[in-house]
């Protein structure tokens, strides 16, 4: 019974989704069922950080193993699952404020909040997992939830293109890391990946390793690869995020992440030896081409969408230095980094969202943002600082990310991948200088009188004005925060 | 005054809380309110600063008045300030310089008026950090934070090219300093500090091929600010495109940051690699010196030609610091804060004629004496302090280097010295386009002569400028303990 508490949070939230489902099959003309839901979630997960918390501090080891070995709870994991819960209660505030995140007459599909829900339970199932097979179930129910928020605006051709292409593309992925699997499975004869660490152990170079063992686990990597939208397996990126609304945006560009994040740093941390140094290149080789790609390929970018992908490409490319080196200071550095990538990138999508030209059209052109300074200051100083910590430039959050970063990889003499991180890094500092040239050295274009909706909710401002202070301010309390997710 | 209170923190802070309260208390329909809070601040930032000379004691080498608290307590990072005689005087110009930006933004800036009047305060309180900053990482902190604002300034208040010129700007000097963060970073995972002076102690036990490597990243960085050739090429457009007040901050302090991080950090952390690249930094200044001098000439835009001069003064700095000698080097920093006085005001010259004329071409000049006498007086005296008139400021300077390099390599010092007569050539050849001769265009005729607050602006730095020229011990005492210091590890 005792293991029942560590799922007790993926236990409330499976029920909670399933209750939501039929009130809103009962209620379903009724438009304030959808706000209602995403009421309750963000209640439910900033709740579910304190049950959470109150797992971690009664938990007797510091790493609980449940369920015949295939399930984990460790502070670690109650970081990382109290950063989702954090950042899906964000997600729903911005949704609560915005009607049109699935097309017409969006408050009238109850089952986006669910679906947000039922994703968030196959993240927190991925978080945990050490079993092959709990790590696929949890990625196919956050998958599967998402292709359908992906392509829940029917009507709409971009979102339908879309979904299908994230359909197709992730079920490949899925196949080719499913794939892997089976071959660790036939060659190792257990699922477990604490079995899987121990019998590498054992070996002393790559060569004495069964070539179809050393294959499952390259193929379960690149399935990885492909849902962490790393190069060269970032293709899908670009246009699916081009399709979402904005709303779906903010979710599967930020909280999935961890979980795969998560996985990577539960392969990759239990390696040593030379099979450490053969899969560290492989993600190194990844880490660069990403960062290259993500900045270079973001320079050319119009939609801001597709810009927010080319740059989730290159920030994911600096967290993989951090994942790579995979001992304790660097993973610390990894959650670091992808925390405030994260609030920064929720604070971008909580003020993109609220962005559209005279309260009818939505803004998907960078070009769109032209004097939103002139029209709305308070907005743009928001975006322009963000900007700046996505930049990396100090004081702002996004350069304590990249320094920790950055002081792992110099500290592993690391240099030439340091000098490519620095490099990408100015390049990139131009795209998102330039949406800061629209915002503020540029005229509104004629025929615009208003950027901002008028019906922006106040919980939403307050979540916008938290995510800007808290990134310029983290300079001060920097030292507790780390200390915190450490 | 007691030597408890935190006053360089309270010297940083001024100018932000003053930011903070532009912010706060004013809206768009009050901007003057904006001006005057803005200049207040700056003037009392400037009274601090002034407590800080009084309080500072010459003839102490060290660091004084130093603040030392815990910032990032995991990784060792302090929040540490102190002043020493290389930096009090540049503190001294920056919170000089301000209140005198604020002045010459006060009619010419009119649109957006709250938003510059704190992005100057903002600058000001990241140039100060700077300067007082005694840990690596804090000092990179402020000089990296410090192209926000000026990237904004140029970027909203510039001129016609603005943007690209912006953008140049905050690129060129971006990708120098990201190497600086490694280099930091490095030293940092060696040492386990970032303490200026611990580091100052400890880095020189590095071998030379390190030491190569840090140098270069740490030139990287320095060298654009500076800017050095061939990295100068940001200058001219930001200059040209940058509002008056902009070119006067960034010709007069900005330019300092890249030279001070030469003089405080590369010579005494890598005194060898110093010593093995010195020869790199003569070729570069003495091509600088001569190429920019000669670029200068032949410019048909009065900003882009100081733009360029300001590159050839720089250059004098450089090699005065590189040269690793008392005279040298206290000519170098005598030359920085000269030019950060005669530069300045030449930009506030330019931007007289500018503001009446609405053109900085020189062909459109001409007999502007018989219009602005008190003008051309001025324009005189910071021409001749630019040219190197002995009893001026910019004569002190350049004789100090050139006697330092003279000491150290006569080849040097005589292609250094061309620069002087080159700047006397282009710098006569402006005034003379720019203030003699017959009126060739009608509009001249209508100039009227300084008003008030340009009179304000101008009078205290040609003051400034004249006083140094004639009493240069005044600064050169206060600064040579802290300079032996800084020479040591060089020396030794």
């Amino acid at each position: 019974m005792a293991n029942y508490i560590y799922i007790l949070p993926e236990i409330i939230l499976a029920v909670f989704a399933l209750v939501m489902t039929v009130f809103g099959v009962f209620r379903q003309n009724c438009n304030k069922t959808t706000q209602v839901i995403f009421g309750l979630n963000t209640i439910l997960f900033v709740a579910l950080i304190y049950i959470f918390f109150l797992i971690d501090k009664g938990a007797k080891t510091n790493l609980t193993f449940l369920f015949d070995d295939s399930f984990v709870f460790s502070h670690q994991i109650f970081i990382l699952k109290s950063i989702v819960c954090a950042a899906v209660s964000a997600v729903n505030i911005i949704a609560l404020g915005n009607s049109n995140f699935a097309g017409e007459n969006s408050r009238k599909i109850f089952e986006f909040p669910v679906l947000i829900t039922l994703a968030t339970i196959g993240i927190f199932i991925m978080i945990s997992a050490v079993d092959l097979m709990g790590i696929y179930l949890g990625l196919e129910l956050s998958s599967l939830a998402m292709y359908v928020l992906v392509a829940m605006n029917r009507d709409n051709e971009k979102a339908t293109e879309a979904g299908t292409k994230y359909f197709i593309l992730g079920a490949l992925a899925s196949g080719i890391l499913l794939y892997g699997a089976s071959l660790i499975y036939g060659f190792s004869g257990s699922t477990n990946i604490a079995d899987l660490v121990y019998l590498l152990s054992k070996i002393e170079t790559i060569k004495e390793a069964s070539p179809a063992l050393v294959l499952g686990i390259v193929l379960l990597f690149c399935g990885m690869f492909f849902k962490l939208s790393l190069a060269p397996m970032h293709f899908w990126a670009p246009d699916v995020y081009q399709g979402s609304s904005k709303i779906v945006l903010a979710f599967i560009s930020t909280a999935p992440k961890v979980a795969i994040v998560a996985v990577l740093i539960r392969f990759i941390s239990h390696f040593s030896g030379e099979v450490e140094k053969q899969f560290e290149m492989i993600i190194a080789i990844v880490a660069v081409l990403s960062m290259l790609v993500g900045s270079f390929a973001g320079l050319v970018q119009e939609n801001i969408k597709r810009l927010i992908a080319y740059s989730g490409i290159a920030n994911m490319g600096y967290l993989m230095i951090a994942v790579l080196l995979s001992d304790k200071e660097s993973i610390d550095a990894a959650v670091i980094y992808l925390t405030i990538y994260i609030i920064t990138g929720l604070g971008l999508m909580a003020i993109i969202s609220v962005l559209n030209k005279n309260n009818s059209e939505d803004t998907e052109n960078i070009s769109d943002f032209a004097g939103l300074s002139k029209l709305n200051p308070y907005y743009a100083a928001g975006l322009a600082i963000l900007l700046f910590s996505l930049a990396g430039i100090p004081p702002m959050a996004g350069f304590w990310a990249k320094f920790v970063v950055f002081k792992q990889a110099i500290n592993a003499k690391l240099y030439v991948l340091s000098v490519i991180g620095v490099v990408t890094s100015v390049v990139a500092a131009y795209y998102y200088l330039r949406i800061i040239k629209l915002m503020y050295f540029d005229d509104i274009k004629p025929g615009v009188t208003k950027l901002v909706a008028d019906d922006v909710l106040n919980i939403n401002k307050l979540l916008i004005a938290a995510i800007v202070i808290f990134t310029l301010t983290l300079f001060l309390y920097f030292d507790s925060f780390s200390a915190m997710l450490g | 005054m007691s030597v408890n209170l935190p006053i360089l923190s309270l010297l940083i802070f001024a100018p932000l809380l003053g930011a903070v309260f532009i912010l706060l208390f004013t809206n768009e329909k009050c901007e003057e309110k904006a001006k005057i809070i803005a200049l207040w601040t700056s003037v009392i930032t400037f009274i601090i600063s002034l407590l800080v000379w009084k309080n500072f004691d010459a003839t102490n080498a060290s660091m004084q008045m130093v603040e030392k608290f815990e910032w990032v307590r995991e990784a060792s990072i302090f929040y540490h300030l102190g002043v020493d005689g290389v930096s009090i005087y540049l503190i001294l110009l920056t919170t000089l310089l301000i209140p005198i930006c604020i002045l010459a933004s006060w009619n010419s800036i009119k649109e957006k008026i709250k938003l510059y009047m704190v992005l100057f305060l903002l600058l000001e309180t990241l140039v100060i950090g700077v300067f007082v900053s005694l840990d690596f990482l804090l000092f990179y902190f402020f000089f990296e934070a410090s192209l926000i604002p000026m990237f904004i300034i140029i970027g909203i208040w510039g001129g016609d090219n603005r943007v690209y010129a912006s953008f140049k700007f905050f690129l060129y000097t971006l990708f120098g300093s990201v190497f600086l963060l490694l280099a930091i970073i490095y030293l940092y995972t060696q040492f386990g500090t970032t303490d200026m002076l611990a580091l100052t102690e400890k880095a020189p036990e590095l071998s030379l091929k390190t030491q190569k490597i840090l140098w270069i990243a740490f030139f990287a960085s320095f060298a654009v600010k500076v800017p050095m050739f061939p990295f100068h090429t940001w200058l001219p457009d930001a200059h040209v495109q940058a509002p008056t007040a902009g070119s006067v901050i960034l010709a007069g302090v900005l330019l300092k940051l890249g030279a001070y991080g030469f003089l405080r950090l590369s010579i005494p952390m890598l005194p060898d690699a110093s010593v093995y690249f010195a020869n790199l930094v003569y070729i570069l200044s003495i091509i600088a010196v001569i190429y920019t001098s000669l670029v200068a000439l032949v410019q048909e835009d009065m900003k882009k030609m100081i733009a360029y001069s300001s590159v050839a003064h720089m250059s004098y700095v450089t090699a005065g610091i590189f040269a690793f000698n008392m005279q040298s080097v206290q000519g170098a920093l005598f030359q920085m804060l000269s030019h950060g006085i005669v530069s300045a005001a030449l930009f506030l010259c330019v931007g007289v004629l500018y503001e009446r004329m609405h053109t900085k071409r020189i062909d459109k000049f001409g007999g502007v004496v018989k219009v602005m006498p008190r003008f051309a007086l001025m324009f005189m005296v910071f021409t001749m302090a630019s040219v190197g008139l002995p009893a001026t400021s910019g004569f002190v300077g350049e004789f100090l280097v050139l006697l330092g390099i003279f000491k150290d390599n006569k080849i040097v010092s005589a292609l250094v010295a061309t620069g002087v007569v080159l700047g006397a050539a282009y710098m006569l050849l402006l005034y003379k386009n720019v203030v003699y001769g017959e009126i060739k265009n009608p509009e001249v005729n209508h100039l009227k002569d300084l008003d008030r607050y340009e009179k304000l602006t101008l009078y205290p730095l040609a003051l400034l400028a004249i006083l140094y020229g004639v009493l240069p011990y005044l600064i050169t005492n206060d600064i040579a303990p802290s300079i032996s210091l800084l020479l040591n590890s060089v020396t030794k």
